[in-house]
């Protein structure tokens, strides 16, 4: 980008130049004014000089032959003096000034130089003499010099204003750059401003709203009647909506910022597939989709590169492609096409995208139509953060699409294998396994993977009518033969969108009677072969997995259901967190986990805790604190641990912040793991099992017993509670406030808002905070009118939670 | 019986107003300032409010707008007195704020009928 001809910087650069050129040119004109003169006036001094000595000469020479008359000798004189190059004249005067003798004669127009001497001898004057010389030999040089001058000059000013042209160009140029890295110095400020108050702004955002999932999942999760159950689950949609708006602009606002930075580490990239595929199989399950994933062989098991990243634009485009799919399959598919490179691709059978919406939707709040997002929702920053992810991991996020048919999103990012990447060995053949599934795109992809172990996949119906005596093909098989030979050993059947039909079922057992029946399901619903002692594998699995199954290597494990998973009987959980609202979700998570749960305000009390005894099977502390925080308070509990030998008890930090920012602190202060809020009973004990697994073990599903939710008499001892403390409580924020004793309703209110926030009277808080506030602030031991007013409507707020909050008689 | 809470900063008006609503048969509490008299509505079963319309640390018509703003009160009568001239207490009553609006000056005459005949409109 260039300067603007008319910005300050411009300007004085043009200035600058201008006086370059001036100064150039007032020497130049120094040069022709100055030079020539001087040396005209020297020439001219130095003719003057020479008349003036020649005269004297001629005079002295010419004295005694005037004395004594004798004409001739001074006319050999006169006519020896005239053969100077200058000469113009000579006259000589007798006493009386008559002229005696003459030489030459002066032109009018002719610029001469005179000098007159008296003409004497010893003892008397005897006469005069004037003699006369040109200046036109001094004049000639002069000229000479002038044109000189005049070509120095000249080279001068050419020179001066070649040197401002320079100088003027380049002092532009300076300030063009200047003007140009001033504007990205402050964009880049404007978007680090932005950035570090999107990060603020969330963080504040995030950890009420935590608090309200964390009611909303709790309320969920009780038995409620219909309407106040739909409403609990209404909320937590909400919030995990709001949420996701959150989360996206953080990330939009840090990459704007060029604050996100793509780790290369090693990783697995099929089971960062996996997991993003399995997480969101339950979405495409409830919208009767098949959600599939193809990870062609090329994929290498270990890759260099930024796996959390590659997770968050695959869960991205995955969750879009369900988003905007009504009917069919959405197929994830790795491949390693190019040495270093791994190819993406998400594939919907969807609505699709027309070619005049295909540029926009990469653009930040920016979906294909505006009617999509009232119809489907989301914020439409997804895909402009997938873009920019894809670019920063060293690709470009594509798009192609057919309207009605669907849209592929495919991006190549550099993943270097981490290790051997020798091509596999061939693998023998181990026969052929039948595929029971009128879903082309499973069993194409089926019959890949199961190729990769040398099982030949062959494609039939379960349908007796189809094949009296067997399965037979169902459509147009890709690939193998007809099932015309004898029964396989396994059978491997669809039941990713249901149960299997009864009459399938009893044919399958009845009349096929394969050696191995394997239900390939989601694990979200029965599989409906359960009375054919079918095995069961969860699609979508990785290649291993399958390969496992298949050739018999192992049981597929169910997939871990959180509902099945709770811990040990008897664990005994420490927790930490000044907020009194996540300490009671925290507390009912963990009860309803069936752990002992003792929860503290801060750091301090943990380690006044811990030093009392009691032994703690874990400690789940927050990052953030008054008095002591966590991540001190982690550190000083292993300086003790060390110190005294004891056994160290595992920590788990919990933070609203991103791991990537509180991890790095939280590890070296000890922490064993890491849990990002908004805490769920689903991460908490995932977490569990991940870093503590001993204190987690999974239920049977046929012995797993319902939570038991709080209960009513315990709900009825806590609002009595809130309603006879908070009572108390204002009492004495009204009486410390209308005496102006303003530390004690700041301490107050801090207290206040501590319990509504416990008992979640959100506004009643929010008031509480305001009052907290407001007295901070105050200086003057008088009763403001702004405080009062903010203390009575405190007192409406709590009084109105009381009667909100009442749990039914 | 008709319970009232009286709220004034000035001792005297208080006791002038107690004596006045006493006098007439109805149970009467009274409070220097607003800053607790959510609670003493609730726990008291106030059906009436009288509040003092200018008081030095709070407006009256703050605590009215609360008082509006709260389902709370739903079924309790404000009524704002004052001092103030009567063209000002004119704008008050327009607002809507209160049930009713009253000069200090009328007091005695017609705060009882006014309240008898609020309290009479309260009930069905």
């Amino acid at each position: 980008m260039s300067a603007t001809p008319t910005s300050p910087r411009a300007r004085s650069g043009t200035a600058i130049a201008l006086l370059i050129a001036v100064s150039f040119a007032v020497v130049a004109l120094f040069v022709v004014a100055w030079f020539p003169s001087r040396e005209r006036s020297a020439a001219r001094a130095a003719l003057q000089h020479k008349v003036d000595t020649q005269a004297s000469l001629i005079a002295y020479t010419i004295a005694p032959a005037i004395d004594f008359d004798d004409l001739a000798m001074v006319d050999e004189v006169l006519s020896g003096a005239s053969r100077d190059q200058d000469f113009v004249a000579v006259q000589v005067f007798d006493v009386s000034g008559t002229e005696i003798r003459a030489r030459g004669q002066a032109r009018a127009s002719e610029q001469v130089v005179v000098a007159e001497v008296p003409v004497r001898t010893v003892d008397r004057e005897v006469g005069s003499l004037r003699l006369t010389m040109s200046e036109a030999r001094i004049l000639e040089e002069n000229r000479t010099q002038l044109l000189a001058a005049l070509a120095i000059a000249l080279t001068i000013a050419a020179l001066g204003l070649l040197v401002a042209l320079l100088v003027a160009r380049q002092v532009q140029r300076v300030a063009s750059l200047t003007e140009e890295n001033a504007r990205v110095v402050a964009a880049k400020e404007r978007a680090e401003v932005r950035s570090r108050f999107m990060a603020l702004l969330s963080h504040e955002i995030r950890t009420p709203l935590n608090g309200v999932l964390g009611i909303a999942d709790v309320l969920a999760q009780r038995p409620l009647d219909p309407e106040s159950s739909s409403l609990a689950r209404s909320i937590l949609r909400a919030g995990q909506s709001l949420l996701e708006l959150i989360n996206d602009v953080l990330d939009v606002a840090k990459l704007e910022a060029g604050r996100v930075e793509i780790e290369r580490e090693s990783f697995d990239a099929e089971a960062v597939a996996v997991g993003v595929v399995e997480t969101l199989t339950s979405s495409a399950f409830a919208k009767g989709l098949v959600l599939l994933l193809d990870v062609r062989p090329s994929v290498p098991s270990r890759s260099i590169g930024d796996r959390h990243r590659l997770q968050q634009v695959l869960t991205n485009l995955v969750g879009n492609a369900l988003k905007f799919t009504e009917r069919g399959h959405v197929l994830v598919r790795l491949d390693a096409p190019r040495a270093g490179r791994l190819a993406v691709a998400v594939i919907d059978t969807g609505i699709g995208i027309s070619p005049d919406k295909r540029a926009s939707v990469f653009e930040a709040f920016s979906q294909a139509d505006a009617s999509t997002t009232r119809r489907y929702g989301g914020t439409g920053l997804g895909l402009t953060i997938c873009r920019d992810l894809v670019r920063l991991m060293g690709g470009e996020l594509a798009l192609a699409s057919d309207v009605g048919k669907g849209t592929t999103f495919s991006f190549e990012i550099e993943a270097p294998a981490d290790g051997d990447t020798a091509e596999p060995a061939p693998t023998p053949s181990r026969g052929t396994a039948w595929v029971i599934t009128e879903h082309e795109a499973l069993f194409d992809t089926l019959a890949r993977q199961l190729a990769i172990v040398g099982v030949e996949a062959v494609r039939a119906s379960a349908k007796a009518s189809d094949a009296p005596s067997g399965p037979a093909p169902s459509g147009p098989a890709p690939s193998g033969p007809a099932p015309s030979g004898p029964v396989p050993e396994i059978v491997l059947v669809d039941a990713l969108r249901g149960p299997v039909e009864a009459e399938e079922a009893a044919f399958l057992s009845n009349s096929v009677r394969p050696a191995r029946l394997v239900a390939l399901t989601t694990g979200l619903a029965p599989h409906g072969l359960e009375a054919c002692r079918a095995e069961r594998l969860a699609l979508p699995t990785s290649r291993a997995a399958l390969a496992d199954v298949v050739l018999g290597r192992s049981e597929p494990e169910p997939r871990a259901g959180t509902d099945l998973r709770t811990l040990r009987a008897g664990v005994r959980v420490l927790a930490a967190d000044d907020d009194p609202l996540n300490r009671l979700v925290l507390q009912l998570f963990l009860e309803r986990l069936g752990a002992k749960v003792e929860i503290v305000d801060d750091g301090a009390q943990v380690l006044a805790r811990l030093e009392r005894g009691g032994p703690f099977d874990a400690l789940m502390i927050d990052g953030e604190m008054p008095v002591l925080d966590g991540f001190e308070a982690v550190r000083r509990l292993r300086e003790k641990e060390r110190g005294e030998g004891r056994r160290r008890l595992p920590v788990l930090m919990i933070s609203a912040h991103a791991a990537k920012d509180v991890w790095p602190r939280a590890s070296e202060a000890g922490a064993d793991a890491y849990l990002a809020k908004p805490v769920t009973q689903a991460t908490l004990v995932a977490s569990l099992e991940t870093h503590v697994p001993d204190l987690v073990e999974t239920r049977e599903p046929e012995t797993a017993t319902p939570s038991t939710p709080v209960s009513k008499s315990d709900r009825h001892a806590i609002h009595d509670s809130f309603v006879r403390s908070s009572g108390e409580t204002l009492a004495a924020l009204g009486g410390a406030a209308q005496k102006g004793d303003w530390p004690a309703v700041k301490a107050h209110a801090h207290k206040l808002k501590g319990s509504c926030l416990l008992c979640g009277a959100t506004r009643a808080a929010e008031q509480a905070a305001l009052v907290e506030r407001a007295a901070a602030a105050a200086d003057a031991s008088v009763p403001s009118p702004t405080i009062l007013e903010a203390v009575l409507e405190l007192e409406v707020a709590v009084h109105e939670a009381h009667d909100g909050l009442a749990p039914p008689p | 019986m008709t319970r009232v809470l009286v709220i004034d900063d000035d001792a005297t008006a208080l006791e002038v107003i107690r004596a006045v609503l006493g006098g007439a048969g109805l149970v009467v509490f009274t409070s220097a300032s607003p800053i607790g008299a959510t609670h003493t509505i609730r726990a008291e079963r106030i059906d009436c409010v009288v509040c003092d319309l200018e008081m030095p640390a709070m407006r009256g018509e703050a605590f009215a707008k609360l008082f509006r703003k709260t389902r709370l009160f739903d079924r309790v009568k404000l009524v704002l007195v004052s001092a103030a001239p009567e063209s000002d207490l004119l704008a008050v009553e327009q607002s809507g704020v209160a049930d009713a609006v009253l000069h200090k000056s009328q007091l005695a005459a017609r705060l009882v009928p006014l309240l008898r005949r609020l309290m009479a409109g309260s009930r069905p």
